[in-house]
Parts: structure tokens; sequence; C-alpha cells
């Protein structure tokens, strides 16, 4: 028995529905938001010389940072922001550079621990319990094709459609920041690699890298953490057969995990939970992470453990669990 | 079969290898296709299929000689119409305490419609669900074109096409892309009588719009296609009536008569309505709490049961009754109306019964025979309940 037949009608499923077509307009209308509101700021602020701004707001920053008033976690965001500028300022770069390619990659840096989770959480918390629903998981296990089969095509074609997702998301903020920037600017350097160690700012890390090569790095770790979570709206879908309860429950763990490292930055045990450790490009850039002491091969393990733990308890409960519905 | 699905609480079964021939399999044929040898068979599909096209009603067996499985090189199709297709032996199933289906077994051959009847809650749904691998039995065993379901699934299910609990299929596709996505889960690809079923079941004008615009009836119908696609020797069709109008109702009928009589496949039918069952299967088991309460040929459940009675078209009606109370099996002789008398008066005693009604000067002008319905066998094995 063939495997790419089966991956191709889960394919035609997902593609067939209502919410792709809506996770598509969600790309579409959100980064022709974005990119709409930015042309409004700069159209009523126009940019002087760049230098002078950029200098403005590292004395601006400095002044916070030693007012002593800022609460610890700003505080390092603070730090973390002037040794970026300063840095660029030393160099002769803008900091704040926008064209369409660079307003792509800010774009995976944004939806790596919200919106791509999203929607992935949109394709797989339906992927099974919409069988259920529907009542066509009878149909399906009752065809000459294993359980595990029918699974594992399912698992394949969300892989196919966070792709698409990510792949089409870069693309719709390109397209979208081009209009708005100018579409050059692929082979421009971009800083990465600041880390935050302890009070200072090291660079000894940093490096230049031509932004297509950063921007593929980004979204490929954005990729990352959508199949992640993918992988785990997948077992709430299994183990729940209730796309409404598999969506509240993912998308709880999501708010969760965009609150917890604000409230509590101390409790350092959420490093092992898999929403905190979705901001895998923010980690790139180098901007501080959520919790001290995380890194991106920890997150990276964190996340890795997730989806194979989840994979496995999805294989699990539904290779034994009688079809009653 | 799945990984992790063979943990089976199958009880007997024995040390036989999964890859022995199935019985069914290696029993002598009659049938004038399995003469001829395998390969040249599978060649001649092509054919076969294009043949078939006319004959949507017609007596051959084609449709079914035209499916391929070159894995076995034999065909169920090709057995003798009274082989056993499906065997489910001592079927048990415990939901906690409660056990739903209690040890239920049965045999369906080839070209054959067997019924399943009995209320609603009766366990008819759990029973199928264990035919077709969606539960597993706590004990007992299921065999299909003589492979266990358990240790052979995906072999035994490629000879079944099932509908389980109303026809699902998906609404945001259309008729033919429902078809294409359950032919691409068949190992020889049932795309190429997506056509041919298509017409078969009356949906081929239909096929390109979407499902959720479908009738009822005709996604039963669609349903049926569906679990053709794989010409298959075993079809289960759980409650195929429901919700269908009269005319749905006979066309469905039809249809299952025609794919057990003129193509050879063997029908499982489930349903609580006493007419339906009554009228297209060749075999019954009744059901109730989860026990098979009888199981027989129609007829001879009909007959067995000893409700035949005779209608006496007599008059007066009081006098022919007090004559013919004491020639009936049991009871006296009822009158049912100004002259009309039932009696259960056996076959042998008719000719005495009217000489004693002529004798006592009572005018008879017919004698019908009443044959009890399968309600009443119902009602009587089941102790008053109704369906």
């Amino acid at each position: 028995m063939k495997f790419i037949p089966l991956v191709e009608n889960e394919i035609l499923k997902l593609l067939k529905r209502r919410r792709f077509r809506v996770a598509l307009l969600i790309l579409v209308a959100l980064n022709g938001l974005i990119v709409f509101a930015q042309t409004q700021t700069r159209d009523r602020h126009p940019r002087r010389d760049w230098r002078v701004e950029a200098q403005e707001r590292v004395a601006r920053m400095q002044n916070w940072e030693r007012s002593g008033r800022l609460p610890q976690t700003q505080l390092k965001w603070v730090r973390y922001e002037i040794a970026r500028v300063q840095y660029h300022l030393d160099r002769n770069m803008d900091p704040e550079a926008i064209s369409g390619p660079l307003f792509a990659r800010a774009f995976a840096n944004a939806s790596s621990y919200l919106l791509l989770p999203l929607l992935a959480i949109l394709f797989a918390a339906d992927i099974v319990s919409s069988e259920f629903a529907q009542g066509t998981i009878k149909l399906l296990l009752t065809r000459p094709v294993g359980r595990a089969r029918v699974l594992s095509s399912k698992f394949a074609a969300l892989g196919v459609a966070i792709t698409l997702t990510v792949v089409l998301g870069g693309f719709v903020a390109y397209l979208f920041g081009g209009l708005a920037f100018g579409y050059r600017g692929w082979g421009a350097p971009v800083l990465t690699g600041f880390r935050l160690s302890g009070e200072a700012v090291d660079f000894s890390t940093v490096r230049a890298l031509p932004l297509w090569e950063d921007a593929l790095l980004a979204f490929g770790l954005a990729w990352f953490a959508a199949l992640t979570v993918g992988a785990i709206a997948f077992l709430t879908s299994v183990v729940l057969r209730s796309t409404a309860a598999a969506m509240g429950t993912m998308l709880a763990a999501l708010i969760a995990g965009t609150i917890l490292p604000r409230v509590a930055p101390t409790w350092e045990a959420q490093r092992y939970l898999f929403v905190t450790n979705l901001p895998l490009p923010d980690y790139y850039s180098g901007s501080p992470p959520p919790i001290s002491g995380m890194t991106l091969p920890f997150s990276v393990v964190v996340l890795t453990v997730w989806a194979l733990a989840a994979a496995a308890v999805a294989y699990g409960v539904f290779l034994r669990r009688d079809v009653l519905a | 079969m799945p990984a992790g699905r063979d943990a089976s609480g199958v009880t007997g079964g024995g040390g036989e290898a999964p890859s022995d021939p199935p019985e069914v399999l290696r029993t002598a044929s009659q049938n004038p296709a399995a003469k001829t040898a395998p390969a040249a068979r599978a060649s001649a599909a092509g054919t076969c299929q294009s043949q078939n096209l006319e004959s949507r009603i017609g007596p051959d067996d084609t449709f079914t000689a035209a499916r391929g499985t070159p894995d076995l090189g034999l065909e169920t199709s090709d057995v003798t119409s009274n082989s056993i297709v499906l065997s489910a032996e001592g079927l048990t199933k415990r939901f906690g305490k409660r056990e739903v289906v209690s040890n239920v077994s049965f045999e369906i051959s080839s070209g054959e419609v067997f019924g399943f009847l009995g209320p609603n809650g009766a366990g008819k749904t759990t029973t199928i669900r264990m035919l077709v691998g969606l539960a597993r039995p706590d004990s007992g065993r299921v065999r299909i074109a003589g492979y266990d379901i358990e240790r052979d699934f995906a072999k035994a299910m490629s000879r079944v096409g099932c509908i389980v609990e109303s026809t699902d299929l998906y609404p945001y596709l259309t008729g033919r892309e429902n078809l294409l996505h359950f032919a691409r889960m068949l190992p020889d690809g049932g795309e190429t009588r997506i056509p041919e079923l298509a017409r078969l079941v009356a949906l081929d004008e239909r096929l390109d719009d979407r499902v959720a615009t479908y009738s009822l009836g005709m996604r039963q119908r669609l349903g049926i296609a569906q679990a053709l696609l794989g010409a298959p020797d075993l079809l289960i069709l759980d409650e195929p009536a429901n919700g269908l109008d009269p005319a749905g109702i006979r066309e469905i009928r039809q249809l299952i008569r025609h794919l057990a009589s003129d193509r050879g496949i063997a029908v499982f039918v489930s349903s609580h309505l006493l007419s339906e069952v009554e009228h297209t299967c060749d075999r019954v088991a009744i059901i109730h709490r989860g026990r098979t309460l009888a199981m027989g040929p129609v007829r001879e459940l009909l007959e067995s049961r000893g409700a035949e009675r005779l209608m006496f078209r007599a008059r007066p009606a009081q006098r022919a009754a007090e004559v013919l109370t004491p020639f009936g099996r049991d009871g006296a002789a009822r009158v049912e109306g100004e002259e009309s008398v039932s009696s259960d008066v056996p076959r042998e005693r008719v000719p005495e019964a009217l000489a004693a009604l002529a004798a006592a000067g009572v005018l008879v002008f017919g004698v019908e025979r009443q044959a009890s319905t399968l309600e009443e066998i119902f009602l009587e094995v089941t102790g008053g309940e109704t369906v």
C-alpha cells in the first residue's frame, strides 16, 4: 500500500476547507495592516538624520537605565537595545533601517510565538477531531489501511500545511513590505548574535550576515516552532476528539506562554514548557531569552522532546482506542 | 495489521499461521471465471469492466471478477455461492460492567443477504463495529474471507465495503472527490470503477457537485458506491433505510438484492425495521439486549414459529368458531369479523375441519393462509417489547 496517495487525501481535505483560505486571509490582512500602519507613522513623523535619531534614542534609554525605576525584566531589554543601537552606530549602520526584505525578516520574529503557532493550531486541532465529528472516521478506519498509516498520513499533511503557511507568510510579508519600503536589499548585511551575559552585552558572537541568509535561518526556526505546536495540537485533537476543545486548550497554552515570562520571570521551571520556548528566531537575532539561562540549543531540544512525546501519545491513543463516534 | 493492535483479546484461534490460504479460497470453484489462470483473468480485467457498463442490472460476475489482487492470485469472488465470507464467533463486548454484546455468533455466505434485527440499543451497531475493526471485542473473533481481522486487518478489510451508522462522507468535497479519496485507500486503485459505480447508484449526473448539496438518499447511495469501490465480497450496511422515503427504501432494497443475487456479494444488513429485513433478507438473526434470540432463514423462521394461521371465510362465524376450536393446535378459534374466523388448524386436519363445518351447516366461502410476520415472531421472542 502506497503512502503518498494517503497524504494526498489528507492534503486535499486540508486545502479544500474554508480554514485554509481563512489562514491565508489572516496572513494577507495582518501583513497589510502592519505595513499600512508603518507607512502611516513614517508619513506623520518623517525621519530626520537616522544617526541623530539613534543617538537620541540611546541617550533616552540610558536615562531610563540610570533612573532605577525600571523592573528587572525591562532593564535587560533596555540594556540589550542600547548595546544593539550603539553597535550599529559605531559601524555606521542604520539600526532602524527598513526595506521589504527586512520587513519579511521581522515577520519571522514577530510571528514565531503567536501567529504561526495559531495557524498551526487552526489546521492541527481539527485534523483528527473533524473526522470524528463528521463520522468519516468510521470509513477512514475500515479501509484496508492500518491505523498507524492513517495517522502518519495526517501528520505528514499537517507538516505540509504548516510549511506552506510559513512560506506563504514570508512571501506575503515580503510582497507587502516591498510595496511600501522597496523590494531590494536581500544582500544587505545584518548584525546578529548579540548576547546578554549578566549585566553586560557580549559582542564577541556578533556577526554580519547577508540578509537573505539571516532571514532563511529565522524562517527555519519559526517553522520548527510552528511544527512543534502543530504536533501538540494534533495530540489534543486525537485525545479530545473535539475541535473546539482542542483549539481552546491550545490557545490557553499559547496565551499562558506569552504571559508567564512577564508576570513570573523568576519561575525557572517554565523553561521546560513548550510555549516559553517558541520565540526561536528572537534568540537567534540575539535578544535576551524569556528566562535567563535559556539558549537556542536548549529551546530546540525542549521543543523536540515535546513534539516527539506528543506524537508518541497521539499514536498510542489512536491505535488502541475503540471508535464509538 | 497496524502496530499496537496485536494485543488481541481473541479467544480460540489455535496456532494457524496468518499466511495460510484461507479456507474459503481453497474451495473448489463452480464459477467459470475461476477456471482461467489468475494471470489471464487479471489481464482480462479491463474488458470485464467495459462489459460491465452495460450490465448494470444483469446476472454476471464480471464486476467482482474485474478486481485484481496480485498478492493472492486467487479471489474469493470466484468461490462457490455457499462459501462463508463472514464469520463471527462468540463476539462479546463490555462497556464497564455492562455486557452490550454477549456471545454473538453467525456466518454469512456469498450471495446471501443476512438481516440483523433488533430494537435500538440492542447491540447491533456495537456488533458491526467489532465486525469492521472499529471496536475490539472483549472475546470472540471475526474472520472475513478467511482473514482474522485482528491479525490480517488490511487483507480482511480489502474484502469489505461498509456503512456504519448513517452515511458520512466529506460534505465539502464533491461526490467524485469523495470516491477518489476512498479509492486511493485501496490496494488496487478503485478509480477506474468510479464512473460505473456512479451509474449503478444513479449519481452520475451529480457526481461533480459537493456532497453538502446532496439529499439524504443521494448521500446514502454515494455511501453504497463508496462501499463497492473495492469490489468487496462482503457489504455491511447499518440501517441502510434510515431516513429514506419509501421510494428510496425500495431502491436500496432492489440494489441490495441485485448485488447479492447477481454479483454474489454477501450482504449484512442491520435494521430495526421488520418489514425491511423481511423483504430483503435470506436469513435473519434477531438480537435483543446483546443476545441472539433467534436465527434462521426468513421463511423457516416464519413457519417454524407455528404462528401460521388459517382464515376461514364462513357464516355464521360464531358457529364456525365453535366447530373449529377442537381442530386447532392450541387456543380457541377466534371470530375476526362477520364471516371471518381464524384458527391454527394444522394442514393435515383441514379437510376434516371443512367436513365438520359442512356437517354443522356452516357455509364456507373460502380458506386463506395467514403467514405470520416477523413482527409477531419478534414480539414473541422478545417477550412483547416493541421494536
